[in-house]
C-alpha cells in the first residue's frame, strides 16, 4: 500500500494534566484539501501544532510519506511541512518580497541562488501577488497578507501545507478567493492541505475530506456530505441546523442553539 | 523679744541673697570676658544672616573640614555629632564607630532626627546639604560654608570657626602659623620667571580644576603654572591630547583613601606613568609624578603640609632646607595634639 | 493582478540598492574617521599626522598624541558603536520589540555592576583585567535572562519586557551605588576609570574589543536568516526550520557579550544601540543580512561623531559623550513615538 502524504496516528496531547487531544487519527493525500472543524477550544490549532512539531505529542506519531516526523530534524521538517499561522503579526518593516523569500530559509545559508529566486517567482505568480512585491508587508490588507503568507509557505516547497483559520477576518470575496487558491495549489502542486476552519459552509464547499473534532477526538470524518449532517452538528456544536444539498455542495443554515437543560 | 519671722521677710531675704550671688556671678563672667546668653549675628558663607548663641557650646558639623578645625582649636568637646566622613583626627573616627548618635550620616542628607535630638547651638553645613531649611525650621541655626577657592578662604574659615566657639586666640595662633608658611613660600617664588607647568588630577582620569580651586591656588602660590588655569569651568575633564601637548613638568595625582596607604599610592603613580602616550611627558620622563593625600590638600590646617609638598615638588631647588615630613610631624603633634 | 513580475531582476535591483547603501555608509564612516583623526583639541596638520603614522615625525609629543591617544580613541568609538548597535539589532529582532536595546533592557547596568564588583573586591589585582570582563559578562547575562525570564513568565509582551528591563536595570544601578557607598570614596577613582567614556581608550583595550567585535560580526551575519525568521515570531521561525530555543539563547548571549565587553571598556553609553538600528530600518528595511552591517556602520558613525564633538565643544575640557549621544538620541526617540501609529511598533 502506498503511504498517504500525511498520516496522523493515535495522536494524544496534554497540557500539563488536561487532555487536549486523544487518539486522533487522520489522513490527507496529495492534491487533497482536508478541513478540521469543531467548536472553539476543541483542539484544532493544537492538532496543527503537533503536526509541525511546535508542540510535542504525548502519544502517537505523525508520518509524512511514511516517514515519522520525530526522526526528522527541524530543518528537514521545514522542507516537508509549511504552515500559515493566523494573522496576528506585528513585524518590523519588511517588503513582501522579503517575506516570500523567507520561505527559502530551510534551504539557504547566506546567498540566494537563481533557483531560489525562480521558485519564489513561481510562488508569487501562483498566488497572484505580482503587484505587491515591493510593498511593505505590514501595510497590506488582511486578504493581501494572507496571500503573501501562503506564497511564503509555498516557497518552502512543502509536501504538506497547514493553515490555521485562513479565512478569519476576511470579507466574503476574499474568503472565496483564498480558499479557491488553496484548492488550486493542492491540485497543481501535489500538496496535501490541512486546515482548521470555523465556517462550515466554506469547509463544505472547498474540502475533499472533513474531520469533525469534539473535545479532542475525531467525532466524524469523511466527505462533507457525510460529515456535515444536522445530527452531527447538533451533537458537536449544540446547534439546531438545517442542511440543504445542492449540486456542488451542502449548505448549513443555523436555526438556534440548543439549551443544555432542554436536551433529552 | 519674740523672734518672729514673717514669711515675706524670708522670701525677700532669699531673693536678696540670690540676687547678690547672681550679680557676683555676672560680674565674674563679665570680667572674664565671657558673655552669658549673648548672641551674635553672622553672615555665613552663602551670604545669609544667622543669629547664634555666642559662643556656641554644642555643635553639629556636617563638614569634615569644620570637625577637623574644631579639633585643632582644642574644642572637640563641643562636637555633639558629625557627618560620616569626619574621620580625622582618629579619635573622631573612633567615636563615630562607637557612639550611635554621634553619626548623622552624609553631609548631603543627614539625619534630621539625630540633629534635633542634640539641640545644637549651630550646625555647620556645605551648600550641597539638602535639608538646610528643614533644620532651621526647627529653630536650629545653620551656618552654610563657602566652598574655599584659595588659602585665604581657609584661613578665614579657621578664624570664623574660632570666633563662633570662642577660641579666637587658638585660631589666631594656627592661622598665623599657616600664614607664615604661605608668606615664606610666596616670598621665595614671587620673583620667578620660569614657572614649571603642573597638571593635577582628581579622582577620575583627566579630572582637574582651574585656578580657583584649592589645588589650583596651591600651585599658584608655590610658583607653578596650572595647565587648566584659565578654564571657564571650575572642575573639568581635560582632554588627554591637551595634557600631552602642553607637556607638564610636574604631575600631582590625588589619593582619596581614608588612610594613606603606600601601596595604593604607588599603584596610582604606576597607572599614570604607564598611560599610553604619556611616556613623552616631561613629568614622566623626569620622574616628577607625585601622589598626594587628598586630606593634606583640603580645607583644614593640614593644608599647610600639602603646600610645602607642592612647593618642594614644583621647585625642589628653592625648598631644600624644608622637610615636609618634619613639618607634618610638627603639625600633627602641635596643632592636632596627636602623638606620632 | 496579472502584472508581470521578474523576481530575479527585482531582487537584484533591491539588493544592488542595499549594497550601494552599505558602500555609501562605509565611505561615510571612513570619511568621519579620517576627519576625527585630523581634528582635535590640538590642531595637527595632515602632513604631520601622516608623518606620525609612518614614524617620521621628529616631535615625539605629536607622535604620542596621534598614535597613542587620538587614533586609539577614534577606533574605540568606531568599535564600541558597532558593538552596541549589533547588540541592539539582535535584541530588537529576537524579542520582536522596537524598544529593546542593551540600555533599556538593563544589560548595560548589569555589566557595570559586575565590573564595579570586581573593583570593589580588588579582583583585577589578583586575576588581572579579565576579571572585570568576566564579572561584567556574568552579571549582564544574569540581567538579560532575568529580564527575559520575567517577561516570558508573563508572556513576552512589549510592556512587560521593557518594564522588567527598567526594573532590573535600576536594581543593578542601585547596587552599583551601594557598592560605591560601602567602599568609601576610594572606588570612585577606579569605577570611573571604567565608566569614563572613551577618555582612556588605548591599544590594549582595542585588542580586547576587536576579536569580540569580529566574532560578533561573523556570527551574526551567519545568523541573519535566523534573525529574519525569528523577527516574524517564534512559530513562524520554527516552521522555517529554525531551532528557536537554541538560536534565541545563543544570540541573546552573543548580544550580551558584545554589550558587556563594550560597557566594561567605555562605560554605559545610551541610545546608540536603540537608535542606530531604527535609522537603518527606516532606510533599507529589516532584512538582517543588510540591517546588521548597516546598523553597525551607523552606530559607529553616531558614536564617533558624538565623541569627536565631545572633544571639541568646550576645548580643552570634554563633554561626557553620553550627553551628546542623548542629545542626538532623545529627539529621535520622540520622533519614533510620534510615528508609532503608522508603522510596525504597536
Amino acid at each position: 500500500m502506498v503511504d498517504m502524504r500525511l498520516r496522523v496516528k493515535d495522536l494524544s496531547f496534554k497540557y500539563s494534566t488536561t487532555d487536549v487531544l486523544s487518539g486522533v487519527n487522520l489522513e490527507v493525500d496529495e492534491h487533497e484539501v482536508a478541513s478540521i472543524v469543531g467548536p472553539n477550544a476543541s483542539g484544532k490549532t493544537t492538532l496543527l501544532r503537533c503536526i509541525n512539531k511546535v508542540l510535542k505529542p504525548y502519544m502517537g506519531t505523525v508520518f509524512i510519506d511514511g516517514k515519522a516526523i520525530v526522526k526528522m530534524n527541524i530543518k528537514e521538517l521545514a522542507r516537508e511541512v509549511s504552515s500559515v499561522p493566523q494573522i496576528a503579526l506585528r513585524s518590523f518593516p519588511l517588503t513582501v518580497l522579503d517575506v516570500v523569500l523567507m520561505g527559502r530559509t530551510p534551504y539557504v545559508k547566506w546567498q540566494l541562488t537563481k533557483n531560489d529566486l525562480e521558485i519564489a517567482e513561481e510562488s508569487i505568480k501562483s498566488v497572484g501577488i505580482e503587484n505587491l512585491t515591493s510593498k511593505y508587508f505590514d501595510e497590506l490588507s488582511g486578504g493581501e497578507m494572507q496571500r503573501v503568507l501562503i506564497s511564503k509557505a509555498i516557497t518552502q516547497e512543502p509536501k504538506v501545507l497547514l493553515l490555521d483559520e485562513p479565512t478569519a477576518h476576511l470579507d466574503v470575496k476574499n474568503q472565496l478567493e483564498i480558499l479557491d487558491l488553496i484548492r488550486n495549489l493542492a491540485r497543481n502542486k501535489d500538496i496535501a492541505v490541512l486546515m482548521a476552519i470555523h465556517d462550515l459552509n466554506l469547509a463544505a464547499r472547498f474540502s475533499d475530506r472533513i474531520y469533525m473534532i469534539k473535545n479532542g477526538s475525531i467525532f466524524a470524518s469523511g466527505s462533507p456530505m457525510d460529515v456535515l449532517t444536522s445530527e452531527n452538528i447538533r451533537e458537536v456544536y449544540g446547534v439546531e441546523v438545517r442542511t440543504i444539498k445542492s449540486e456542488e455542495s451542502i449548505h448549513i443554515l443555523p436555526i438556534k442553539p440548543i439549551r443544555s437543560f432542554n436536551q433529552t | 523679744m519674740e523672734f518672729k519671722v514673717k514669711k515675706a521677710t524670708v522670701v525677700l531675704t532669699a531673693i536678696l541673697i540670690i540676687a547678690i550671688i547672681t550679680s557676683y556671678g555676672i560680674y565674674h563672667f563679665l570680667s572674664s570676658g565671657y558673655m552669658p546668653d549673648s548672641t551674635a549675628t553672622l553672615i555665613d558663607g552663602a551670604g545669609r544672616y544667622t543669629t547664634i548663641k555666642h559662643p556656641v557650646e554644642k555643635v553639629v558639623s556636617l563638614a569634615s573640614s569644620v570637625s577637623e578645625i574644631l579639633c585643632t582649636l582644642n574644642a572637640s568637646e563641643v562636637l555633639c555629632a558629625v557627618d560620616q566622613y569626619s574621620t580625622f583626627p582618629p579619635y573622631l573616627k573612633e567615636k563615630l564607630d562607637t557612639v550611635d548618635d554621634f553619626n548623622v550620616g552624609s553631609g548631603a542628607t543627614p539625619s534630621i532626627e539625630t540633629i534635633v535630638y542634640h539641640k545644637p547651638d549651630i550646625v555647620f553645613a556645605w551648600p550641597y546639604c539638602t535639608v538646610i531649611d528643614e533644620i532651621e525650621d526647627r529653630g536650629i541655626p545653620v551656618y552654610v560654608l563657602k566652598y574655599p577657592d584659595d588659602m585665604a578662604d581657609i584661613i578665614d574659615l579657621i578664624k570664623t570657626v574660632g570666633y563662633i566657639v570662642g577660641r579666637e586666640g587658638r585660631a589666631e595662633e594656627i592661622s598665623s602659623f599657616m600664614t607664615g608658611y604661605v608668606e615664606m613660600v610666596e616670598d621665595r617664588t614671587k620673583e620667578l620667571e620660569q614657572k614649571p607647568l603642573v597638571y593635577f588630577e582628581l579622582n577620575e582620569p583627566g579630572k582637574t580644576g582651574n585656578g580657583s580651586t584649592i589645588a589650583g591656588s596651591l600651585i599658584k602660590i608655590t610658583g607653578g603654572a596650572n595647565i587648566a588655569e584659565n578654564s571657564s569651568l571650575k572642575y573639568l575633564t581635560i582632554n588627554n591630547e591637551y595634557i600631552i601637548s602642553t607637556n607638564p613638568d610636574v604631575i600631582i595625582k590625588f589619593y582619596y583613601g581614608t588612610e594613606p596607604n603606600e601601596e595604593e599610592m604607588d599603584q596610582l603613580k604606576e597607572e599614570i606613568v604607564n598611560r599610553p602616550g604619556w611616556s613623552v611627558i616631561n613629568a614622566v620622563k623626569n620622574d616628577r609624578v607625585y601622589v598626594v593625600d587628598y586630606a593634606e590638600c583640603s580645607t583644614s590646617p593640614r593644608l599647610i603640609i600639602g603646600l610645602v609638598r607642592y612647593a618642594k615638588w614644583i621647585h625642589p631647588e628653592l625648598f631644600n632646607d624644608i622637610d615636609a615630613g618634619e613639618l607634618a610631624e610638627y603639625v600633627y603633634t602641635n596643632i592636632y595634639g596627636l602623638k606620632t | 493582478m496579472s502584472s508581470e513580475v521578474d523576481v530575479n531582476k527585482l531582487y537584484r535591483k533591491v539588493r544592488g540598492k542595499k549594497i550601494f547603501f552599505l558602500f555609501i555608509l562605509t565611505l561615510a564612516l571612513l570619511a568621519i574617521t579620517i576627519i576625527s583623526i585630523c581634528i582635535g583639541p590640538i590642531s595637527i596638520s595632515i602632513q604631520d599626522i601622516i608623518k606620525a603614522i609612518f614614524g617620521e615625525n621628529p616631535d615625539e609629543n605629536l607622535r604620542a598624541i596621534v598614535l597613542d591617544v587620538r587614533i586609539p580613541r577614534v577606533l574605540m568609538a568606531v568599535m564600541a558603536g558597532t558593538c552596541l548597535s549589533l547588540a541592539g539589532v539582535i535584541m530588537q529582532g529576537l524579542l520582536r520589540n522596537p524598544l529593546a536595546s542593551p540600555y533599556v533592557l538593563g544589560v548595560a547596568a548589569g555589566a557595570a555592576f559586575g565590573a564595579a564588583l570586581a573593583v570593589a573586591f580588588g579582583l583585577q589585582f589578583i586575576f588581572g583585567e579579565y576579571a572585570l570582563f568576566m564579572l561584567a559578562l556574568v552579571f549582564s547575562l544574569v540581567t538579560m535572562f532575568m529580564v527575559y525570564g520575567l517577561a516570558s513568565a508573563r508572556g513576552v509582551e512589549t510592556e512587560t519586557l521593557i518594564l522588567a528591563g527598567i526594573a532590573i536595570g535600576s536594581l543593578f544601578n542601585a547596587l552599583v551605588s551601594f557598592l560605591i557607598y560601602v567602599s568609601g570614596e576610594k572606588i570612585y577613582g577606579i569605577v570611573f576609570w571604567l565608566m569614563g567614556g572613551l577618555w582612556g581608550a588605548d591599544w590594549e583595550q582595542l585588542f580586547i574589543i576587536f576579536p569580540v567585535l569580529l566574532g560578533g560580526i561573523v556570527i551574526t551575519l551567519n545568523c541573519s536568516w535566523d534573525l529574519n525568521a525569528l523577527s516574524m515570531g517564534d512559530e513562524v521561525a520554527m516552521n522555517l526550520g529554525i531551532n528557536v530555543k537554541f538560536s534565541k539563547i545563543f544570540l541573546l548571549t552573543l548580544a550580551t557579550l558584545l554589550t558587556a565587553v563594550t560597557v566594561s571598556l567605555t562605560g554605559t553609553i545610551g541610545f546608540i544601540g536603540l537608535v542606530a538600528p531604527h535609522i537603518v530600518r527606516i532606510m533599507i528595511g529589516s532584512d538582517h543580512r543588510f540591517l546588521l552591517p548597516a546598523s553597525g556602520l551607523v552606530g559607529a558613525m553616531l558614536l564617533l561623531s558624538a565623541d569627536t564633538l565631545s572633544r571639541m565643544i568646550i576645548n580643552p575640557a570634554e563633554m561626557p559623550v553620553g550627553i551628546i549621544t542623548s542629545v542626538i538620541g532623545v529627539p529621535f526617540f520622540v520622533y519614533l513615538l510620534m510615528k508609532r501609529r503608522k508603522r510596525w511598533w504597536i
